[in-house]
């Protein structure tokens, strides 16, 4: 059985479009940029990874989408859906929005479950809320999901507290809870990290396969080439809290165009490799979140560096095709 | 090797970089940071460095009695600013020498009750097992008795008993006093300090301590205790404070210093019985007292914000 | 003793108590280990591979002795390791060290890095002057890319790579024959990763140590192992020749895992077969009976209930414990 990939994306006009992105952190030593300027859209259907390494901004995009930012955060520039402007909202006008028309699956099923709800009330509680279903035909929708994501004795498992389930089971009663409104757009920040390999695949699968029957609009979070490789029809790659490239995901991984990009492609090992030489590495370590630099994040790290790279930052630029890179010396 | 280019906060090495800043300076810088626990640090100084060092700027000594101004008022421009007693003694001076003792008893007796009781309690919480059990149901039989009753207990015990330690008389007033100040300060920080033990022996770098073979006692002293006392700093300052009243409280109940040595708790007591007649001969070694005992407190609160990890 | 082998591992068992009730009776136990065997040469790496419950990492610390074991024995070096007292197994530790899978977690905080790389060569050369033991403390933080100029500083003023690489040279100052590396690399970047890893091969073929390395991360394991062990729930599932391995693993569970890992290749990725398991682990504390894999095993038939499968060489050194081996 091999993974099917969605059909190819819509052409239509985006349901997520975010623009000029950027969120800062007030810290003791001032503000701190980890996101600079981020510009993307999420078309229906179609599942777009966001790749990065710490630092990198990543997880941040998706809270700032949500409004779940910490209190010491602030966004700036746009992101609208359906029309609506979610950055900078009240939080109650968010609320429609939150957990029905958009949802989140988070990293940690043990902590993103309330341990001191039954999973039926938490289940039944985003229906109540957010479609005005009465108490007993919220239940049987529940079921009904927590039967679509594969869990065995469903009605009988319902009535169960979170830590009473392993971790497999969790995050599948989280995208559960998160698909329960049947959303337009999916967020995952890193879904599959906290679990085994097996339970990993089984989850990527599922997730995979009712991204394509809702028609939801994915962006997942990772830093797992392999996840990228598997699930998305497009790719985002963020370094230091800016775009480094964006495209197709065969053309990311096929033809990569930026020094980041390539580097992170070389420097992964392969469960398929032959030659097991010295693996090609990115020196120093990822560019944590520090004050603005005029200039590229990547460039104490790039191996292909010009002095224009450290005075002037890259902009991402282009072609009509959708590709993108932001690169000074191999810019599109 | 290429991972040197870039330094850990990510600007290019050949930017000039701090010195490497222990976790104990950091915690020093957050303290300097707290205004209330510095100045309180400024006035306690001030206090100690006036009853160490102020009796030299008095003509005469504590036992000296003025005939001529007996119970004298307080008069700041006179030669007894704060009036003398009903033997003629200077009060001022009095309250000063006293302090010496408190003071000293204060601080030695609360630093030698920190090495007790976190050698005490990090080799309990480290060994564990049926050690850790008796070393601690020891602690909580003492702990469960009286405090005062306790040092009452060792003191009378030790006073006159004829015992030595080497060199030292165990039944002199002051070093049973000593004693006993001490012997009820460890047990709390004892158990706080086995507390920490406990969850540090399972932490990473004391398995990698074991795994490069270093015995149980140099890892209790080298990586369990360093690590413990952070938590014992902060309650090392009350320490002081409870050492200062202990020994007040005895020598308020006449089993503490013995003339010719006062302390504050003693004059203290003293004055008590001159309430009706002469405030001043409570107030002034009182008023020492519960200046230093506010100090302490702010102190005390200070290095908890600074040091304490659990705050942080 | 197979000739030439540096550790030899013989039906390891690590049980941990459960405890209850007021009385605090034993009423059941988690078999970590439940008869590992295994040899390692000297210069050789052997890959442990395992999802969670396998115990993967209780063994890396009970071949080094440092939790107790139930059963079975540890021939180091031709001595009995666990037949040793407790000074005898302190001099014996130089020759083995371990790094950790959280760097920062593993150094002491309160202590500069000089201290804590220069730790191991005071407790066993104490008669070494400062200065001798800061000349070979500089030489092995070079060895592993460390500036010098870095001695004076405190483990929360470096990166997760870097402390990694402080945890690498204080194992290695003292020239060990053999380290433990408990998942090194799961905790840091995937760009850092490739940097430790090279680092870990280089000392490697440098200073002749063997290494066990334990990992959830097949790739990473792949690409650094001679040898691979596969575990599941305490027991052994199979163990060959890495490329041996790779290219024809035996047992189910193998097959299963080697074809959930994602590989970087999005066409690869859409033409591979899956085999995908069903349900999640089982617990240690009560494994199902006879072969542990087949609650979730795709070849499960009711022997496999009955009887546990016991190792057998399939050739080539490659053996498994499996009852339905090519089907």
């Amino acid at each position: 059985m091999s993974a099917e990939r969605a059909a190819s994306p819509s052409p239509d006009r985006p349901i997520l479009s975010v623009a000029e992105l950027s969120v800062q952190f007030k810290l003791p030593q001032g503000w701190m940029t980890a996101v600079d300027r981020v510009s993307f859209d999420l078309r229906q259907g179609e599942i777009v990874g966001i790749v990065g390494e710490s630092g990198s901004g990543k997880s941040q995009i998706l809270l700032s989408l949500m409004g779940l930012l910490a209190s010491n955060g602030r966004c700036t520039g746009s992101a609208v859906f359906e029309g609506q402007e979610l950055l900078n909202r009240p939080p109650k006008t968010l609320d429609t929005i939150r957990g029905s028309a958009m949802s989140m699956i988070f990293q940690d099923p043990m902590t993103s479950l309330n341990p001191y709800m039954r999973v039926s009330d938490q289940l039944t509680e985003v229906l109540t809320a957010h479609q005005g279903k009465s108490q007993a035909e919220a239940l049987d929708i529940a079921v009904e999901m927590l039967e679509r994501v594969r869990i065995p004795e469903a009605r009988r498992r319902i009535r169960l507290y979170p830590h009473e389930f392993s971790g497999g089971m969790r995050q599948r009663v989280m995208i559960a809870m998160a698909l329960l409104c049947r959303p337009e757009v999916l967020l995952a920040d890193e879904p599959t990290t906290a679990l085994d390999v097996t339970v990993q695949a089984q989850i990527l699968e599922l997730v995979a396969e009712v991204a394509r029957e809702m028609q939801a609009a994915v962006a997942i979070v990772t830093h797992d080439l392999g996840v990228i490789a598997r699930l998305c029809d497009r790719v985002i790659v963020l370094y230091g809290g800016r775009i480094m490239e964006h495209g197709t995901v065969d053309e990311i991984f096929y033809d990569p165009k930026h020094p980041y990009t390539k580097g992170l492609l070389a420097s992964t090992p392969r469960l398929d490799e032959k030659v097991h030489g010295a693996l090609r590495t990115i020196p120093g370590q990822p560019r944590a979140a520090m004050g603005d630099i005029p200039g590229c994040p990547f460039e104490p790290r790039c191996g292909l560096k010009i002095d224009r790279c450290r005075a002037e930052m890259p902009m991402l630029r282009s072609d009509d095709k959708g590709r993108a890179t932001a690169c000074h010396v191999s810019g599109v | 090797m290429s991972d040197l280019t870039v330094a850990p906060n990510g600007l290019p090495i050949g930017e000039p970089m701090p010195v490497g800043e222990s976790p104990f300076k950091a915690s020093a810088r957050r303290f300097a940071r707290n205004h209330l626990a510095v100045v309180s640090c400024i006035v306690l100084g001030f206090i100690v460095l006036a009853c160490y060092f102020g009796p030299f700027l008095f003509p005469f000594s504590s036992e000296d009695a003025d005939f001529e101004n007996i119970s004298a008022p307080v008069n700041l421009f006179s030669l007894h600013p704060f009036g003398t007693d009903d033997l003629g003694r200077d009060l001022l001076l009095r309250t000063l020498d006293g302090g010496q003792v408190s003071l000293a008893l204060g601080f030695f007796g609360a630093l030698t009750s920190v090495m007790i009781s976190v050698i005490y309690g990090a080799t309990a919480g480290y060994v564990g097992g049926w050690l850790d059990d008796i070393m601690m149901r020891w602690v909580d039989i003492l702990l469960s008795l009286p405090f005062i009753l306790l040092a009452i207990l060792i003191k009378v015990v030790l006073q006159d008993s004829g015992l030595h330690l080497g060199p030292i008389p165990l039944d002199s007033p002051n070093i049973s006093l000593f004693i006993a100040v001490v012997f009820t300060l460890w047990l709390t920080p004892a158990v706080i300090a086995r507390g920490q033990a406990v969850s540090l022996r399972s932490r990473e770098f004391v398995e990698a301590a074991r795994a490069q073979g270093m015995s149980a006692w140099q890892i209790i002293t080298q990586h369990i205790a360093p690590n413990s006392v952070n938590v014992v700093i902060v309650y090392s300052s009350l320490l002081v404070l409870e050492a200062i009243v202990t020994e007040s409280i005895l020598s308020y109940l006449g089993i503490g210093v013995a003339p010719p040595f006062a302390s504050w708790g003693s004059l203290i007591d003293e004055g008590a019985a001159r309430i009706e007649t002469d405030m001043r001969l409570l107030l002034l070694p009182g008023g020492f007292l519960a200046a230093v005992l506010f100090c302490l407190n702010y102190i005390t609160d200070g290095l908890r914000d600074a040091f304490d990890p659990n705050e942080r | 003793m197979p000739d030439g082998a540096l550790l030899s591992v013989q039906d390891l068992k690590v049980h941990f108590p459960l405890k209850g009730g007021i009385l605090g009776t034993t009423f059941g136990h988690v078999r970590a280990v439940d008869g590992v065997s295994f040899d390692l040469k000297p210069g050789e790496t052997l890959g442990i591979v395992g999802e969670s419950g396998c115990g993967k990492s209780t063994l890396g610390r009970a071949v080094l002795r440092l939790i107790k074991t139930t059963d079975g024995c540890v021939v180091w070096a031709g001595q009995d390791l666990f037949g040793l007292g407790a000074r005898a197994l302190r001099n014996e530790r130089r020759q083995m060290q371990i790094i950790f899978q959280d760097p920062l977690a593993s150094l002491d905080p309160r202590m500069s890095v000089e201290t804590i790389i220069g730790k191991p060569l005071r407790i066993f050369h104490p008669e070494l002057s400062r200065a001798e033991v800061r000349k070979r403390v500089f030489e092995t933080m070079n060895q592993v890319g460390l500036a010098a100029s870095m001695a004076n500083r405190y483990p929360h003023e470096f990166s997760g790579g870097q402390c990694q690489r402080i945890g690498i040279a204080r194992a290695i100052i003292l020239k060990p024959k053999l380290i433990v590396c408990d998942e090194p690399v799961s905790a840091l970047d995937v760009s850092i990763q490739a940097q430790i890893i090279n680092l870990l091969m280089e000392l490697q073929r440098s200073l002749g140590i063997s290494l066990l390395f334990i990992s959830h991360n097949l790739a990473v394991v792949r690409h650094i192992s001679h040898r691979v062990m596969v575990l599941y729930l305490g027991k052994v599932m199979e163990i060959a020749d890495r490329d041996d391995f790779y290219a024809r693993p035996l047992h189910p569970y193998s097959q299963a895992l080697i074809s959930a890992v994602p590989i970087a290749d999005p066409r690869l990725e859409r033409g591979r077969p899956r085999v995908l398991l069903q349900g999640d682990i089982p617990s240690p504390i009560n494994p199902p009976s006879g072969c542990r894999f087949r609650t979730r095993c795709p070849r499960a038939t009711q022997v496999c209930a009955e009887q546990e499968p016991v190792m057998r060489d399939y050739g080539n050194d490659h053996a498994a414990a499996c009852h339905h081996i090519g089907a």
